[in-house]
C-alpha cells in the first residue's frame, strides 16, 4: 500500500507549473523529487500538502482518495522550517499532541522521539534560539508525533552543515523503517542518491525521468547521477 | 531629462509591472475602484449639505485642531527621531550600485531620490488616509475649501516627508538641534489637542483652571483656508522647498553617508518584516528581549485544550512570554481603573461625558482589531498550523480566540471596575454582552477582509475601508434582531441584548467560515501577504 498521485496538474494563469504528475510511493520508501528550478517541486508538495489546491488529479493514500483537508495523513516539512520562536521545544510537541488529539500516553513517545533526534537536552529550548538543523529536528519530531504517514521535505539539507546532513540521512532512513513514506525534494544530486531509494525527476511539472539510482545511471553507462539529470532536464 | 528618465527608469517599469497585475485581478481593481467611489462619495457627501454655520461648533474646532496639530506632531517627531526607520533612500544595494555608477552628477541622484522619497509619501498617505482626512473634515464645506484644505494637507504631509532625508544626514550639533527642536514642536503641538480635549469632556472642577489657558486653536487655519486665504499653505510649502534643498546641496558628497542609511533602513524593514512575522505566530518578544533572556524555559507539560482550540492554548502561551507579566498586570490594572473612573465621573454628573467616551470606544477598536486577519498570513505559514485533521474553519477560530480572550478580559475587568462603583450592575453588564459580541465580530470582520484581499497593498488601501464600513454594516442587524426582540420577549433589555449578540456572534461565525473558503488551498497567495 502506498501514496498514489494520479494526474496532478496546477496552472497560475497560462503557466503550468505541475502537468499530470503521476506515481506511486510505497509505505518504507524514501524518493528524492529532483528537477531545475520552476520545474514545480515545491508546487507539488504544497498540492501534496493540500496547501495549495490542485486544479486536477487525485492523491491517494492505502487505497483511500484524500480530501482537501489531509493534514493528518501527509505533512509538509518547508524549506524554511519555521517554529514558533516563543514555545519551547516540548511545547511543540505538546501543541501537535493536542491539535491532533493525541490519546493519553503520547508523552513517553514523545520523550522516544526527542531522544532519537537527539533533541532530549534543548527539550526546554525556545524556538528562537534553535539552529536551523535543530528546527528542522523539531519539525520532524512534531510531525512524527502528530500521526502523519507520509512526510514531504522540502529542500532539507540547504543551509544544514555536513554534521546536520549526515544526522537528517540517518532521521530519513529511521522513518523508511518505520514504514513512513518519505519525499524530499533537493537539489543535491549526490547527497539524494544516498538517502533515496527512488529518484523521479521532473521538468516543467512534468515527470521526466523516474527509477532507482542504480536505474537512472545506467541510462548512461558510467554516467554521475549528475550527467543524467543535466541529459533528461535539458531535452 | 535624459538624467530623469536614466534614474526613474526603474521605477517606471517596477510602476508598469504591478499595474499590468493588477489587470489580471479584476476584484482587486474592482475594490480599488470602490475605494476611489467612496473617497469621491465623502468628498461629495461634505460639499452637498448646508452652508456651514458662522462659528464652528467646539467639536468642530476640535476636530479640526486635532488634524493640524497631528501634521505638526508629526513633523516634529520626524524632526526628533530622524528618518532611517521611516523612508528608503536607495531602495535596494542593487539600487544604489546603479545610481552612483550611472555617470549623473550627484546632485541629481540626491535630487531624484529627494523627489521620490517625498512623492513615496504622499502617495501612500492619499492611499491609506484620505477618506480619513474626508470623515475628519465637517459637512456643510464647499468644494474650493475642501481642495485648499487637501492641498494644505499634501504640502504638510509635503514637508514632514521632506525633512527626513536632511535630518538623517544630520550630524554633530545640527543634530542635536534638530532632536531639541522636534520634541519642543511636538509637545507645543499637542497641547492644544489636550486642552481641547479637557475642554470637551466638561469636567465639573475644569473650566476655572482651563480658563486662565490661552486659547489657541490651529485648526482655524483650514477655515481660513476654506474663506480663500492661502497663507496657509506657504508655510509647510517653504519647509519642504527649504529641507530639499537643504538635502540636495548636503547629499552632493554624501554617497557613503546616504548609502549606509540605505542599509540601516534595509536592515531595519527586514528585521520588521521578520519580527512581524513571528509575533503574528504569536510568537516573538519585543526586539532587543530575545538576547537578554534565557533561551530555555519551564515547559508546560501539555495543553489543556485540544483540537483547534489548542492554537488558542499556545497564542496564551507565547503571549505571556511575549509581554512582561508587569505590562499584562499595568494593563489590566488600568482597565479596571478606566471603569471605576468612569463610573465615578457618571456619579458627578457627566453621564453624558460617560456615554460620549464609551460610544466612541468601539470606533476606536474597530480601528486597532480589525486588522486581526493581516497578521494571519505568517501564522498559516508555520507548518505545524496544518497537521491533523482539524477544519480550516475551527483553526482559524482558536487561532482568533487566543486575542479575542485578551480583549474580552480588558473589557471584563472595565466593567467589574465600573460596577464596584456605581454599584449597578444592570446596565454594565449588558453594555458587557454587546461588547464581547463586537469584539469577536470586529476580529472575525478583519479575518473575511484578509481572507477576500491578502495582497500588502490592498490591506492599506481599500481594506481599511472595506473593514471599517462592513464593521458597521454589520452592526446593523444585530441592532435590528434587538429592536425586534423588545416587541417579542418579555424584559426589553436583557431580551434586546441577548438577541442581537447571538446575532452578532452568528455573523462572526459566517464570517469566519467564509475566511475558511477562500483561504483553504490558497496559500500560495499568501506569499504577497
Amino acid at each position: 500500500m502506498s501514496l498514489s498521485v494520479r494526474g496532478l496538474t496546477k496552472r497560475f494563469d497560462a503557466k503550468t507549473a505541475v502537468g499530470g504528475l503521476s506515481f506511486d510511493v510505497a509505505r518504507g520508501e524514501v524518493v528524492a523529487v529532483a528537477g531545475p528550478n520552476g520545474a514545480g517541486k515545491s508546487t507539488t508538495f504544497l498540492c501534496l500538502a493540500g496547501l495549495v489546491r490542485p486544479d486536477a488529479g487525485t492523491i491517494a493514500f492505502d487505497g483511500e482518495l484524500l480530501g482537501p483537508e489531509r493534514g493528518r495523513t501527509i505533512a509538509l516539512i518547508p524549506e524554511t522550517p519555521d517554529v514558533y520562536p516563543m514555545l519551547s521545544v516540548w511545547e511543540h510537541l505538546a501543541f501537535v499532541a493536542a491539535l491532533t488529539k493525541q490519546q493519553p500516553g503520547w508523552e513517553a513517545r514523545a520523550e522516544t522521539l526527542l531522544e532519537r533526534l537527539a533533541l532530549s537536552a534543548e527539550r526546554n529550548t525556545l524556538g528562537n534560539a534553535l539552529s536551523k538543523g535543530m528546527r528542522q529536528k523539531t519539525l520532524l519530531a512534531a510531525t512524527v508525533l502528530g500521526g502523519a504517514p507520509v512526510l514531504l521535505l522540502d529542500e532539507p539539507m540547504i543551509g544544514l552543515d555536513p554534521l546536520g546532513q549526515r544526522e537528517l540521512r540517518a532521521i530519513v532512513a529511521d522513518l523508511r523503517a518505520e514504514g513512513h513514506v518519505v519525499l524530499v525534494s533537493t537539489h543535491l544530486l549526490e547527497s539524494a542518491a544516498a538517502m533515496c531509494d527512488r529518484m523521479l525527476v521532473v521538468n516543467r511539472g512534468a515527470l521526466v525521468a523516474s527509477g532507482t539510482i542504480e536505474e537512472l545511471r545506467a541510462r548512461r553507462g558510467d554516467g554521475s547521477i549528475e550527467d543524467v539529470f543535466l541529459d533528461v532536464t535539458r531535452s | 531629462m535624459n538624467v530623469l528618465a536614466t534614474l526613474s527608469y526603474g521605477d517606471r517599469h517596477a510602476l508598469v509591472n504591478t499595474l499590468r497585475t493588477l489587470r489580471k485581478h479584476p476584484g482587486r481593481i474592482a475594490m480599488w475602484a470602490f475605494y476611489l467611489f467612496a473617497v469621491v462619495g465623502f468628498a461629495f457627501f461634505k460639499t452637498s449639505g448646508p452652508a456651514r454655520a458662522a462659528e464652528p461648533s467646539d467639536w468642530a474646532t476640535a476636530i479640526a485642531d486635532f488634524w493640524v496639530c497631528g501634521f505638526v506632531v508629526a513633523f516634529g517627531v520626524v524632526l526628533a527621531s530622524g528618518t532611517s526607520r521611516t523612508l528608503g533612500v536607495f531602495s535596494s544595494r542593487a539600487e544604489a550600485l546603479l545610481f552612483t555608477r550611472a555617470g549623473v552628477a550627484p546632485v541629481a541622484v540626491a535630487a531624484y531620490l529627494q523627489v521620490r522619497a517625498v512623492v513615496t509619501t504622499l502617495g501612500q498617505g492619499i492611499v491609506r488616509f484620505a477618506y480619513l482626512i474626508l470623515f475628519g473634515i465637517p459637512a456643510g464645506t464647499t468644494w474650493h475649501a475642501l481642495l485648499a484644505q487637501l492641498c494644505f494637507f499634501a504640502t504638510a504631509g509635503a514637508a514632514i516627508a521632506s525633512v527626513t532625508l536632511p535630518r538623517a544626514l544630520a550630524r554633530g550639533a545640527a543634530r542635536i538641534a534638530a532632536i531639541a527642536a522636534g520634541i519642543a514642536i511636538a509637545l507645543a503641538a499637542a497641547l492644544p489637542v489636550l486642552v481641547d480635549v479637557l475642554r470637551l469632556l466638561h469636567l465639573p472642577s475644569m473650566p476655572n483652571a482651563l480658563r486662565h489657558v490661552t486659547v489657541v486653536h490651529p485648526g482655524l487655519v483650514l477655515r481660513a483656508l476654506g474663506h480663500g486665504d492661502m497663507r496657509a499653505i506657504a508655510f509647510p510649502l517653504a519647509v519642504a522647498a527649504l529641507a530639499s534643498a537643504a538635502f540636495v546641496l548636503a547629499a552632493r558628497d554624501a554617497y557613503p553617508e546616504l548609502y549606509a542609511i540605505s542599509l540601516a533602513n534595509l536592515d531595519w524593514r527586514m528585521r520588521v518584516r521578520t519580527r512581524r512575522g513571528a509575533r503574528a505566530a504569536g510568537a516573538l518578544a519585543p526586539a532587543g528581549r530575545i538576547g537578554a533572556r534565557a533561551a530555555r524555559v519551564r515547559s508546560n507539560a501539555g495543553s489543556p485544550l485540544r483540537g483547534a482550540l489548542a492554537l488558542a492554548w499556545i497564542d496564551t502561551l507565547m503571549f505571556s512570554r511575549r509581554v512582561a507579566p508587569a505590562i499584562t498586570a499595568l494593563a489590566a490594572a488600568f482597565a479596571l481603573a478606566a471603569g471605576a473612573a468612569l463610573a465615578a465621573f457618571a456619579r458627578l454628573g457627566g453621564e453624558l461625558a460617560v456615554g460620549v467616551l464609551v460610544g466612541m470606544l468601539p470606533g476606536f477598536y474597530v480601528a486597532v482589531a480589525s486588522t486581526t486577519g493581516v497578521r494571519l498570513a505568517p501564522a498559516m505559514r508555520m507548518p505545524l498550523f496544518w497537521l491533523g485533521s482539524v477544519p480550516l474553519a475551527a483553526r482559524l477560530g482558536g487561532w482568533t480566540l487566543g486575542p479575542y480572550s485578551r480583549d474580552a478580559m480588558l473589557a471584563l475587568l472595565a466593567v467589574s471596575g465600573y460596577v464596584s462603583v456605581s454599584r449597578d450592575a444592570r446596565g454594565p453588564l449588558i453594555v458587557l454582552i454587546g461588547a464581547l459580541a463586537l469584539l469577536a465580530l470586529t476580529r472575525t470582520v478583519g479575518l473575511a477582509v484578509f481572507a477576500a484581499m491578502p495582497n500588502a497593498l490592498d490591506q492599506r488601501g481599500p481594506a481599511v475601508l472595506l473593514r471599517t464600513l462592513l464593521t458597521f454594516a454589520l452592526v446593523a442587524p444585530p441592532t435590528i434582531a434587538g429592536a425586534i426582540a423588545v416587541f417579542v420577549f418579555p424584559a426589553p433589555f436583557v431580551s434586546a441584548t441577548l438577541t442581537g449578540a447571538l446575532t452578532a456572534l452568528i455573523e462572526a461565525a459566517l464570517l469566519v467560515l467564509f475566511a475558511a473558503y477562500r483561504l483553504a488551498g490558497h496559500v500560495d497567495q499568501l506569499s504577497a501577504a
